[in-house]
């Protein structure tokens, strides 16, 4: 079997607040549990800080959605997002993209509706 | 014949573009700025007087009072580019077509150097040199020029450096084939070093990283463990943190320009960079202690973050 899993869309959080990011991991950690192959796509806002915290919360996601034997690809909102993801390697192992259309592109865009993760951001 | 020669650079403040394609004429290539490349050149010359001004600076060098010291001619270098011209020939060319204002142009316009005689600079100053609308001689030039417009063209010249395809000769010695390395600079034995490339003064290599694509390090850098630089140039005084793949680029402390997205990020917020500066030996070892397993014992060097400052692994000197 090949088929690819759900897209879920999920803008990544912009807020350096710890428990705001606990919660976004475990939002995270529940999409991996509960679906087979997720497609995750994290919208990171042009004003986002790529701060090392920030880096850091990157990896667990995709080491989190590797579990499930899914992927990760992350819609850079800059330029500059996109070169510290380049620079720091994380360019192996997600697969980064300029718009959210273009992400889910080819993709069968599913809104996950549990825990209020459905995104305002999702493409129809 | 005396002959006085007056670099102009590009003043201090001076970057030739906002934000991006920003580079500026204190940045060395290959272990020496292009100013000091001119001094160099116009020293060979014997000049009689040699001044370098600021193009901001508020007084600037009365040429006037050298011609009336004697000084016959007046070779003036505008400092935005690197071009090899034959001076010798350039002053020949000059006195045999009698000239009183020679001006140097390539095939895309003039370079920014002229020679005057004594008589246009009495009777107009340094503007006879300057006002390109003044009547002049023109010398064509068709050797090697690089107009230091961009950090794209900068970065170019690093290139044509490191593979010969102009004059510029790397500093330090030449440890392979296209490999040049201070003598102090400190490299890891695990670090793999692949020319053309250049380490400058003072830089330190850390294990495990991967120097490769025609970059070059400048001096007092300091490269972390695991970081690949591949096309890229660090200029002095920079910090890079360990495990990065720094391609296409030039970095400057905390400030990288990519060249192919052609943008400008700030490292030090993702503390992926910092600038190096001088510490005294006291904080360098507070700094150590509190950094667990660092070796910075010794080391003069610190960076604008702590956090980046451990430094580990053995290095031989090279």
């Amino acid at each position: 079997m090949t088929s690819k899993g759900p897209v879920v869309i999920k803008e990544f959080p912009q807020s350096r607040n710890f428990a705001r990011r606990k919660s976004f991991l475990s939002e995270v950690r529940n999409l991996a549990r509960r679906t087979y192959r997720p497609q995750l796509v994290l919208d990171i806002p042009e004003s986002a800080e790529m701060a090392p915290d920030a880096i850091e919360l990157l990896l667990e996601c995709v080491e989190q959605v590797e579990q499930a034997d899914g992927r990760v690809s992350v819609v850079a909102g800059s330029p500059q997002t996109a070169v510290i993801l380049e620079l720091t390697r994380l360019a192996s192992v997600l697969d980064i993209f300029s718009s959210v259309s273009e992400a889910v592109n080819g993709g069968t865009l599913h809104r996950y509706q549990h825990d209020g993760l459905v995104q305002p951001i999702a493409a129809s | 014949m005396q002959l006085g020669a007056l670099v102009v650079t590009q003043g201090s403040s001076h970057q030739s573009g906002e934000g991006t394609n920003s580079w500026s004429s204190s940045w060395p290539v290959v272990g020496k700025t292009v100013v000091e490349r001119w001094i160099d050149r116009v020293r060979e010359l014997g000049v009689g007087i040699l001044s370098v001004v600021d193009r901001d600076e508020q007084s600037p060098v009365r040429v006037t009072d050298w011609v009336k010291e004697g000084v016959e001619q007046i070779l003036l270098i505008l400092s935005g580019s690197y071009a090899e011209i034959d001076f010798a020939d350039l002053i020949q060319f000059h006195h045999q077509g009698r000239n009183r204002i020679t001006r140097v142009f390539d095939k895309k316009g003039p370079l920014g150097i002229s020679l005057l005689n004594r008589g246009a600079v009495l009777k107009s100053g340094l503007r006879c040199g300057l006002d390109e609308t003044l009547k002049s001689s023109r010398y064509n030039f068709r050797g090697y020029v690089s107009r230091l417009s961009s950090t794209m063209a900068y970065r170019q010249l690093v290139e044509d450096a490191l593979e010969g395809r102009c004059g510029i000769q790397p500093a330090g010695h030449q440890a392979d084939e296209k490999i040049w390395i201070d003598a102090t600079a400190r490299v890891d034995a695990s670090a793999r070093i692949q020319g053309p490339c250049y380490i400058g003064a003072h830089t330190r290599i850390h294990a495990g990283v991967i120097v490769t694509g025609y970059s070059s390090v400048e001096q007092n850098c300091e490269i972390d463990m695991g970081t690949t630089l591949d096309h890229a140039c660090i200029l002095p005084n920079t910090y890079l943190a360990p495990g990065l793949h720094v391609r296409n680029s030039v970095v400057d402390g905390a400030r990288l320009e990519q060249l192919e997205r052609g943008v400008t990020v700030d490292l030090g917020r993702a503390a992926l960079a910092a600038r190096r500066y001088h510490v005294t030996s006291a904080v360098t070892r507070t700094a150590s202690a509190a950094s667990e397993g660092g070796n910075l014992i010794g080391c003069d060097w610190g960076t604008d973050a702590q956090a980046l400052m451990p430094v580990r692994g053995d290095t031989h000197d090279v």
